[in-house]
Order: structure tokens, then C-alpha cells, then sequence
């Protein structure tokens, strides 16, 4: 009897300790998927770990707030505000991406970690040409991969808002420049980095997206 | 409890148990301090107002070089009580739209406001023999709307405007506005599943409490290490966004959210051990008045 006493002992001292390693196993193994998308967003609220400091390089990072939901005139001629190096001047959305993405010209460790660049040696959206947007596959550009042909982004500035299509899914070495080029026709082309377990990875992934409709604001001043 | 036939599915229901307990408790934690009174709260208990008017105060400061206007003509016309109560009136809006009810018109309109700019420019004007007329006005109109929306921009410390405009209230509005039926469906989950341990531990009902217990306290130290690390750590220091007001009121509201939480789950887990212990003083009573055989 004694024996079957101390195994009952036993097993209601070690359940406790069962229960909570499979409440463990349970939690990890349903978080796997949604991980990184929880990383992603932790990493875009929370980006001050990385300890970027815009007072050691010179560099004036101006968030702006971006005009998304403009009703006024519009005409698909216009003039493009030329924005400065630092400057958020735009918003990114498409269904793929869970939130509207800020957008800034220029580009450099400090920008990206603020939101997505665009070069400054890529056209601008309204002005022809190849307006080319990079984002951290970790942050704002973790679900790019999820861009299909046919969807549709939207580029919202303070001077116009700019459709486009997503017409060709690329693949690319990060040392060929073929995507990031000018071209004659207005396209948008959006890219970042492929995911790799460690390091940093040589390959881009992305979408060229050509351009559907022009809205430039008739009164700019209704976008400010 | 010693079969493995009532071992196995009691288990497997108190691991469900452990799930709906911190459910249970999220959900109300939520329910309880995401509100308009309890943010309007944090933010006035945080000094939010001074905030705002000293980060306004340096904002037109920083811009006389360029305006020529000096910052006293927007910061004597202020006031701590006018920023407070627009801040007040932005949470409101904030959860009227999370609603989906009309928002209260706040246009910042400040009489002292917009006087003390009109005068400063007729003044400059005149000093400056300029005319008085439709051109200047048109430019008192203007500094008057841009100060107004410098205003709200700062007045607006949980950024629920900029929200909106991303489309997270809509989303977010989704899960608000079930909240209380999410707390409904948590706590009868977590009765329905403490009828199903009764129902297998019918022969030994004094298990009940063992498992419950189990599962209280598995429920509180799951709850609990997640928010000591976030509270000990600072983690919510790491928030991106810099702007001074802003910063306060959303580090002070995950910090007070985490604690509450915690605090429920500590509760939990308390309650689980006591649980246990009334368990192990009822089988102790139990084997105490275990009755002798008689032998013929």
C-alpha cells in the first residue's frame, strides 16, 4: 500500500510540472507561424533597441503626416513636390502588406529603420520614370512575398495619389541593377531582401508595378 | 485520480483550462482599462498637458527663424486647461470612432488664439507699412489654421488620428467592439470545461479541485514571466515613436496594462494553490476516516 501511496504522491507532484511543459509546447508550437509576423510588428513598434541616433551623422529624419484620404479635385496632370533627403513624403498600401507603410526619400541604415526609402536617385512618383522603394524584410516589407500579379498599390503623397498594378514578380542579385534602372515608362518598383536564417542575404525579391492612375491634387495646399 | 482512463482526459481538459483561464483574464484586464475615462486618466496623471505646451512652445520657438513670428504669440494665448481638454476630446473621438458613433466636433477653435495672431500681424504690418488688406488677411486665416493644426497634432498623444488615417481604428474596431462578448465566451468556456472535469472525476469528485487548481497556477506563471520580463526589462523604452507626449502616454498605458495583468495573473495562480491545498487537506481528512473492515 505504502508503495501506491508514494507513486500517487509522486504523480500529483509531477503533473503540475507535465502540465506546464505541454502549455509550453502548445504556446511555441502555435506561435511558430504567426512569429515572424509578431516579430515584424514588435520590431516596427518597438525599433528604438537598434539605438539609431540621427544626431551622430547630421542626418534630419521628418515624419510627416501624409494625406490618405484626400476627396478634392484632382487631375491627372500636376506638379511633383520635390521632397528632401530624410523626408517622409509618402504612404504605401496594398492589401499584402498588413499596415500603410511611410515611405521617405533617400535611403541609409537610419532611414530604412524608420520605414520604407525611396532612392534618391530614382524617380519620384508622379514624374515619370522608375520610382524604386526598398524596406527591411523584417520590418515593413516582411510580407512582400505575398504581392500577386494584379494587385494593386497605392502610392499617397501630399501633391497626388498614384495607382499601380503589379505586373512582373522579380528575383534579383543585390549587385545586378537591372530592376533598380530608369526607365521611359512610369513604373513603381518595390523590392527587399529574401529571408535567410543567418547573415545577411545576397538576393532581392520584389514587384515592378506600372502605373494605372495619376490623381494630382488641385488644391496642394488641401494636402498638406 | 489513479486510473489512467479519468488520468488522460482530465489532463487534456485542464490543459484546455489553462488557455481559457489566461483568456479569462486578458479579456477582462482589456475590457477593464481599454476606455476613454481610463486613457483620459493615464494622460492627465502623466502631465500630458505640460507636455504638449512645452514641445508646442519649442516648436514655435524653432521656427521664428523662419517665420519671424516669436513664440509668445501662440504660447500667452494658451492655455494647460485648453490643451488638457483637447487632448480629453481627441481620446473621446478616438473611441467614438472605435465605436462607430459620430465624433464631437473639435475644430480647436481658441478666440484668444486667433486674436493674438491677428493682432501680432496687423501690428507687423503696419510697422512695416504694408496694406491691410485682402493679402493679409488671407495670411492671418492661414496662420491661424496651421497653428490650429499644430495644436491638434501634438493634442493627439495616443495618435488616434494618424490610426484612422492607416486604417488600424477600423480594424481594431472589430475586436472592440466584441470585447465583452469575448469575456462572455472565455468565462463559459472555462465553466463548461469545469463540468467536464466533474464529469469524469464524478467517482472522485475532490479531483476536481486538484485539477482546477492545476490549472490556475499553470494559467498565473504563464501570465505572469511574460510581463516580468517586459516590466523588467523596460522593454516598452524601446518605442519607436520619439515625439515627447507621445512616448509618455503609450509607455505609461503597456506598463500599467502589463501590470494589471500580471496582477490578475499572480491572483490566479494564488487562487490555484489554494486550490491545491484545500485538495490535499480534504483526501487527508478523507484517508484519516477510511472505514476498518470488520472480520467475521
Amino acid at each position: 500500500m505504502s508503495k501506491n501511496k508514494k507513486n500517487s504522491a509522486a504523480l500529483h507532484i509531477a503533473t503540475p510540472f507535465i502540465m506546464l511543459l505541454l502549455c509550453v509546447g502548445i504556446l511555441a508550437a502555435a506561435l511558430v507561424k504567426p512569429a515572424d509576423k509578431i516579430k515584424m510588428l514588435l520590431n516596427v513598434a518597438f525599433m528604438d533597441s537598434f539605438k539609431a541616433d540621427s544626431d551622430e551623422t547630421g542626418l534630419v529624419i521628418r515624419p510627416n503626416e501624409i494625406v490618405t484620404d484626400y476627396e478634392g479635385e484632382t487631375s491627372s496632370e500636376g506638379k511633383v513636390k520635390q521632397p528632401k533627403f530624410g523626408e517622409q513624403f509618402a504612404v504605401l498600401s496594398t492589401k499584402a502588406l498588413a499596415t500603410d507603410v511611410p515611405v521617405y526619400y533617400g535611403s541609409g541604415a537610419e532611414l530604412l529603420e524608420h520605414g520604407a526609402c525611396m532612392s534618391s536617385d530614382s524617380s519620384v512618383p508622379g514624374k515619370g520614370g522608375n520610382a524604386v522603394v526598398s524596406a527591411h524584410v523584417d520590418t515593413f516589407f516582411a510580407d512582400l512575398d505575398k504581392l500577386k500579379v494584379g494587385d494593386k498599390v497605392t502610392i499617397s503623397t501630399n501633391y497626388g495619389k498614384f495607382t499601380y498594378e503589379v505586373s512582373e514578380l522579380i528575383s534579383f542579385a543585390d549587385n545586378n541593377t537591372k530592376y533598380v534602372k530608369q526607365t521611359k515608362d512610369d513604373r513603381l518598383t518595390v523590392y527587399t531582401c529574401t529571408k535567410e536564417l543567418l547573415g545577411n542575404s545576397n538576393s532581392r525579391i520584389g514587384a515592378v508595378c506600372k502605373l494605372t492612375e495619376k490623381a494630382f491634387y488641385v488644391d496642394e495646399k488641401e494636402g498638406e | 485520480m489513479k486510473k489512467l482512463s479519468r488520468y488522460l482526459p482530465s489532463l487534456i481538459v485542464s490543459l484546455l483550462l489553462v488557455f481559457f483561464i489566461i483568456l479569462t483574464a486578458a479579456a477582462s484586464v482589456f475590457c477593464i482599462n481599454i476606455s476613454a475615462g481610463r486613457l483620459s486618466q493615464i494622460a492627465s496623471n502623466n502631465g500630458s498637458a505640460d507636455i504638449v505646451y512645452s514641445q508646442l512652445e519649442k516648436y514655435w520657438h524653432e521656427r521664428y527663424s523662419s517665420t519671424r513670428v516669436p513664440a509668445e504669440v501662440y504660447t500667452d494665448a494658451l492655455t494647460k486647461e485648453f490643451i488638457a481638454q483637447h487632448i480629453d476630446l481627441e481620446i473621446r473621438n478616438g473611441f467614438a470612432e472605435l465605436r462607430n458613433i459620430d465624433r464631437e466636433t473639435n475644430d480647436y477653435q481658441n478666440a484668444e488664439l486667433d486674436k493674438s495672431i491677428s493682432d501680432f500681424y496687423k501690428k507687423y504690418a503696419e510697422e512695416n507699412s504694408f496694406k491691410d488688406d485682402e493679402a493679409l488677411e488671407k495670411a492671418i486665416t492661414e496662420a491661424q489654421k496651421s497653428a490650429r493644426t499644430v495644436i491638434q497634432n501634438n493634442c493627439d498623444v495616443f495618435k488616434f488620428r494618424t490610426m484612422s488615417q492607416h486604417r488600424i481604428l477600423s480594424k481594431a474596431a472589430k475586436v472592440f467592439n466584441y470585447r465583452f462578448f469575448m469575456i462572455a465566451a472565455a468565462a463559459a468556456g472555462v465553466l463548461v470545461l469545469m463540468m467536464i472535469l466533474l464529469l469524469i472525476d464524478h467517482k472522485e469528485k475532490s479531483a476536481v479541485l486538484y485539477w482546477c487548481g492545476c490549472s490556475a497556477l499553470i494559467a498565473g506563471i504563464l501570465g505572469t514571466l511574460p510581463c516580468l520580463y517586459l516590466l523588467f526589462t523596460n522593454y516598452f523604452n524601446g518605442f519607436s515613436i520619439k515625439q515627447p507626449q507621445v512616448f509618455k502616454a503609450y509607455t505609461v498605458t503597456m506598463t500599467t496594462f502589463t501590470e494589471a495583468f500580471m496582477s490578475v495573473c499572480i491572483a490566479t495562480g494564488a487562487a490555484g494553490i489554494a486550490l491545491l491545498i484545500v485538495y490535499a487537506v480534504v483526501t487527508s481528512k478523507d484517508k484519516s476516516v477510511a472505514p476498518t473492515k470488520l472480520e467475521k
